[in-house]
């Protein structure tokens, strides 16, 4: 049986009539090499892969600065309707009513969890957010006639902030942190001239703390003219606590696939959202969204736009998901996500193994860092070597050396979704991971060895790469 | 509260561990009085989940859902028949529901899957190095624009003018911070002179970007094209349409130094414009320059093979501000179900594909020819999937009153695109795709034709 | 890792951890072992073209590992004259022999007071105990 629909192909004609349509040079003289296998051999392949897989429906999943929670199902129902999944962006705005409809109300929701009422859910990604804030940014600038080339990024950032300073055309400079986590004002203060565009602040940063100072920054950068941007990443903790507008922000890029449910997918598809003031709207990516008498429609080549950011409305199925996932949990709901994020953390770092230290004492917004420098010094024991033995204890270990301000660092972010049992799951298995290390220091350089393969020669891969079959 | 699952007594024994009162007062310990603790956002109330689904239908039934064979708009996304296999397997929580795969041990399904895809886009393109997938075609090709400005240093831009305007509009936005500047070469009638590259393309131009085939669906010169560019020492960028590459000719063989294009037709839904996904292929000389990820073989040590991402050095993560670009999250489930597109229909089902894709196409120029009312526009070209259409004949101009008769019979009948592009008279873009049967076509120029000359 | 004999005594060292063996006109340049060894295992590298010209303490290169990438400086001033092709083509002679076979490049000197404030051996091991 073939996958391919034969008996319409033949109808039309045959491969020897079609060749017969393009000039030699234009044709392709042998197909693709690309195995012909029966549906059942590739469902037991891919089935076998996805054995292969760690996932969130398995266990806890504590990567810090990922908020890997639970994707709850009937998000995927809602996405999956014929009505969403089979319309096309060109179809007339009077055909698609529902979905201008859907993305304009999800963006008035992200207003106003963030405070910055105009929102363009072009963007693909967290990343690809920060990219168009910073184009933003740009354009405010030029239009103001002010030559600014630096973004000031604390050292705790993400390494998407400085990479999409510099593809909006900016240099980066780097801001210290204290002894105590947070931005060094003195520094900041040092390096907050004429020049700067935009101070980027991830809140909580990326050892988990609250910047307390965050309205202190807002007011240097706004006397020195420059703009406020928040890396929206760890908002998780913030639902139902506090929003970017009162922390001073003017641009905060939202990962609806980490605060707002939608599943990671192995590393994608997620989906941005840009949320500006509205002095900056005007700049907002093309097309935008707006409701008028005659409905929905849709505005593009507007004067001051930074323009597209990449095709169509954005990633427009995630869209669908946040919306449910919002629209089911109401304003107590997105409440309890915060308080709930917050108390795991910090209820895990309360129960965290005693060799390990946490250089920021012992309070945490939704995520918290340990670090095994200790460990390392005495024993040898490496932050790598402790994830390796979570792996092989059948848990996914906390995201390594980042941030780079703290040696052998562990970034743990538990979510809301983990169960009082599985947080207690979890650090028990630390604990062990730690002991057995501290017991067989000899062995830590030969995990993990029970998963589905053993320690990989990543420097091969690298110096030979093979990249294809 | 649905999606969390703490008790109060959970919460009351949590608390005592930590050493707090409340959960407010661990917030009030971090977070100044003048910012708050207590946000009550204005949103509609939490909703059950048969509410929510219900709210949901009625949101999707506000659209026009038009049956595949009914639907004749394409423009880069199309409705290809998905095998039910690829929303099985995509489907599936090992997928979905993982992170990107940095415990590399314990996400070998994912970079397996990375590595099976990256080796199907090459074999279809011709093309020896593939990424792990960027966001859309307009994102990829715009990446790849910015690869060719750093590779050569020049900024001279050249964009045959037959490209996906949402495209061209997105490269226009990467560029700007980098003063490349766009220098489009329009169109004779339909597609590119070659004459028009050579005189455009100098020292200055890094690249030179053509659709094959191109927006209106006609196939370019596109090795002469190739051959131009590069006597000037500048890329050569494909954007192409992955479902024609079954029997056209594949990039790496016409000369691409970089090829790309949005991937949705190869078995994902066209869910209003995302997410598909973008691929990007290149050649071995520019493997340090790819953006995004991308998998590399390896061995374990017990010599059994693995997976792992590689080439890492390039990336955000590490390279910070010199990365080759800033793209982190990516495609990936869109490009596993490429992946399990392609190797479900193996390399004669692609080729099937586009046989009948293209068959498809010849079929309905045939009708458009036959009919009364409706011409071909250039049709001295050659078309492959989508077909560019005009009304003829006396009292005829244009679609707009022909749409909303096409509309209330069923049909979705293509996109208007006349003036943008400068072609006279008005014309409409329309696509086939593989789930149309003769009859589909035959009944869709026939309404066509009756509604473009005023009958119903 | 203070022991001198991985960093021999017959090279000046940089503070950003290149070596330089020199004649007096012409330096041999390579990455000290403390490095190497604190990278981790290299995969490539990329050197300054042969005949351009480098600066002392500025960037002319990098160096990739699995999980890093760091600038390559030239300890000294002058004029490349030869890069280690075998050290491209096999980073891993990096880790391996950072101070002979791993050498990166060479330069002619433009003069013979190049090295002078570069570190001893003994000085760059005892600077590299405080890191």
């Amino acid at each position: 049986m073939s996958k391919s629909d034969v008996g319409h192909v033949q109808s039309f004609g045959t491969a020897e009539e079609a060749r017969s349509g393009l000039s030699s040079f234009d044709l392709r003289h042998t197909a693709p090499d690309i195995a012909d296998r029966s549906e059942g051999e590739l469902a037991r392949y891919f089935n076998g892969l996805a054995d292969r897989n760690y996932h969130i429906d398995k266990g806890i999943y504590p990567l810090g600065s990922c908020t890997m929670k639970y994707n709850p199902k009937v998000n995927d129902s809602a996405a999956a309707l014929a009505g969403f999944e089979d319309i096309h962006p060109h179809q007339e705005s009077g055909g698609v009513q529902g979905a201008l409809q859907l993305i304009h109300t999800l963006s008035g929701w992200l207003g106003k969890i963030t405070g910055l009422p105009a929102v363009s859910l072009q963007p693909a990604a967290g990343a690809h957010g920060e990219l168009v804030g910073m184009l933003i940014a740009r354009a405010h600038f030029r239009e103001l006639g002010q030559e600014r080339s630096t973004v000031l990024i604390p050292d705790s950032a993400h390494g998407t902030n400085p990479a999409s300073a510099t593809a909006a055309g900016f240099k980066s400079v780097v801001v210290a942190s204290g002894a105590d986590g947070l931005i060094d004002i003195e520094d900041l203060q040092l390096k907050l001239t004429g020049d700067v565009a935009a101070v980027m602040m991830t809140n909580p940063n990326t050892h988990g703390l609250f910047e307390a100072q965050v309205q202190t920054v807002s007011s240097m950068a706004r006397e020195c003219g420059a703009l406020m941007y928040l890396d929206g990443a760890n908002l998780n903790a913030l639902l139902g606590v506090t929003d970017a507008a009162i922390q001073g922000f003017d641009i905060c890029h939202v990962n609806l696939h980490k605060t707002f449910s939608t599943p990671h997918g192995g590393g994608g598809p997620g989906a941005g959202g840009l949320c500006v003031t509205s002095q900056l709207e005007k700049y907002l990516p093309d097309p935008l969204i707006k409701l008028t008498e005659s409905g929905y429609s849709i505005a593009e080549g507007r004067d001051h736009s930074i323009g597209r950011s990449r095709s169509y409305f954005g990633n427009f199925a995630n869209i669908v998901r946040a919306y449910t996932y919002i629209l089911s949990l109401g304003p107590a709901g997105l409440n309890d996500v915060g308080r709930t994020a917050v108390l795991n953390a910090n209820y895990l770092l309360a129960r965290i193994h005693p060799r390990l230290t946490a250089p920021f004492g012992n309070r945490c917004m939704h995520e918290f860092i340990v670090s095994a420098e200790s460990l390392k010094r005495e024993q040898g024991i490496r932050a790598l070597d402790i994830s390796k033995a979570l792996l092989d204890r059948g848990v996914h270990a906390p995201t390594m050396y980042f941030p780079l301000t703290v040696p052998e660092a562990l970034l743990v972010e538990p979510t809301e979704t983990e169960s009082l049992e599985s947080l207690d799951g979890f650090a028990t298995l630390l604990d062990e991971a730690v002991e057995w290390l501290i017991a067989n220091p000899s062995l830590a350089d030969e995990l993990p060895t029970t998963t589905p393969v053993a320690k990989l020669d990543e420097a091969t891969a690298a110096r030979q790469p093979h990249l294809r079959g | 509260m649905r999606y969390t699952a703490l008790t109060d007594p959970d919460i009351a024994s949590m608390l005592e561990v930590i050493g707090a009162d409340s959960i407010d007062q661990i917030l009030l310990e971090q977070i100044p009085e003048s910012i708050g603790i207590d946000r009550e956002y204005e949103l509609p109330a939490e909703s059950s989940e048969s509410a929510t689904m219900r709210h949901m239908r009625d949101l999707a039934s506000m659209n026009t859902v038009v049956p595949p064979e009914r639907f004749f708009l394409g423009a880069g996304l199309y409705r290809n028949y998905v095998p039910a296999l690829v929303k099985t397997v995509i489907s599936r929580p090992e997928f979905m529901t993982s992170y990107t795969p940095y415990q590399p041990e314990v996400s070998q399904g994912t970079l397996k899957s990375i590595f099976d895809y990256q080796t199907v886009m090459s074999e279809l393109t011709g093309m020896p190095v593939s990424n792990a997938s960027m966001y859309d075609g307009a994102s990829s090709l715009a990446e790849a624009v910015k690869l060719s400005i750093k590779k050569t240093g020049r900024k001279k831009v050249v964009i045959c003018s037959a490209t996906n305007p949402e495209y061209v509009d997105t490269v226009a936005t990467y560029i700007a911070p980098l003063g490349g500047i766009i220098h489009s070469i329009p169109h004779t009638n339909g597609v590119t002179n070659p004459d028009d590259v050579r005189e455009c393309t100098d020292e200055q131009t890094c690249c030179v970007v053509l659709s094959q085939p191109n927006y209106f669906g006609f196939v370019e010169r596109a090795q002469e094209i190739a051959a131009i560019t590069k006597a000037e020492g500048a890329l050569s960028i494909a954007v192409v349409n992955p479902c024609t590459l079954g029997l056209l000719a594949p990039p790496g063989e016409w000369g691409a130094d970089v090829v790309v294009g949005e991937g949705q037709p190869l078995g994902l839904p066209v869910s209003f414009g995302g997410p598909g996904f973008g691929f990007f292929l290149t050649m071995t000389e520019y493997l340090r320059d790819l953006p995004g990820r991308v998998c590399g073989m390896t061995t374990d040590a017990e010599g059994r093979d693995g997976y792992v991402l590689t080439l890492q050095a390039r990336e955000q993560h590490i390279r910070r501000d010199r990365a080759t670009s800033n793209i982190c999250t990516n495609h990936q489930l869109s490009a596993l179900a490429a992946a399990v597109y392609l190797m479900t229909l193996g390399g004669k089902g692609v080729a099937n594909l586009s046989v009948g894709l293209f068959n498809r196409t010849r079929w309905l120029q045939a009708r458009v020819r036959e009919s009364e009312n409706l011409a071909l526009v250039f049709p001295e070209n050659t078309s492959f999937g989508d077909v560019l259409i005009r009304g003829s004949g006396p009292g005829v101009n244009g679609f707009r009153a022909a749409r909303a008769k096409m509309v209330s019979a069923g049909f979705e009948p293509g996109l208007e695109i006349g003036a943008s592009f400068q072609i006279d008279d008005g014309a409409m873009l329309v696509a086939v795709n593989d789930q149309m049967t003769p009859e589909d076509i035959d009944l869709f120029v026939k309404t066509l034709d009756r509604a473009v000359g005023g009958h119903v | 890792m203070g022991d001198g004999a991985i960093h021999p005594d017959d090279r000046k060292y940089f503070k950003e951890h290149e070596w330089v063996r020199s004649d007096g006109a012409n330096g041999r340049v390579g990455l000290s072992a403390y490095a190497a060894e604190a990278l981790g295992d290299i995969v490539f590298i990329e050197l300054p073209d042969v005949g351009s010209a480098v600066t002392a303490t500025e960037a002319c290169g990098e160096i990739e590992s699995v999980k890093s990438v760091s600038t390559l400086h030239s300890p000294v001033s002058g004029t490349v004259t030869a890069v280690n092709q075998s050290a491209v083509d096999s980073p891993e002679l990096i880790n391996s022999s950072p101070n002979d076979e791993g050498w990166l490049f060479e330069v002619e000197m433009s003069g013979a007071n190049e090295t002078d404030g570069l570190m001893s051996a003994y000085d760059y091991s005892a600077y590299v105990d405080t890191l």
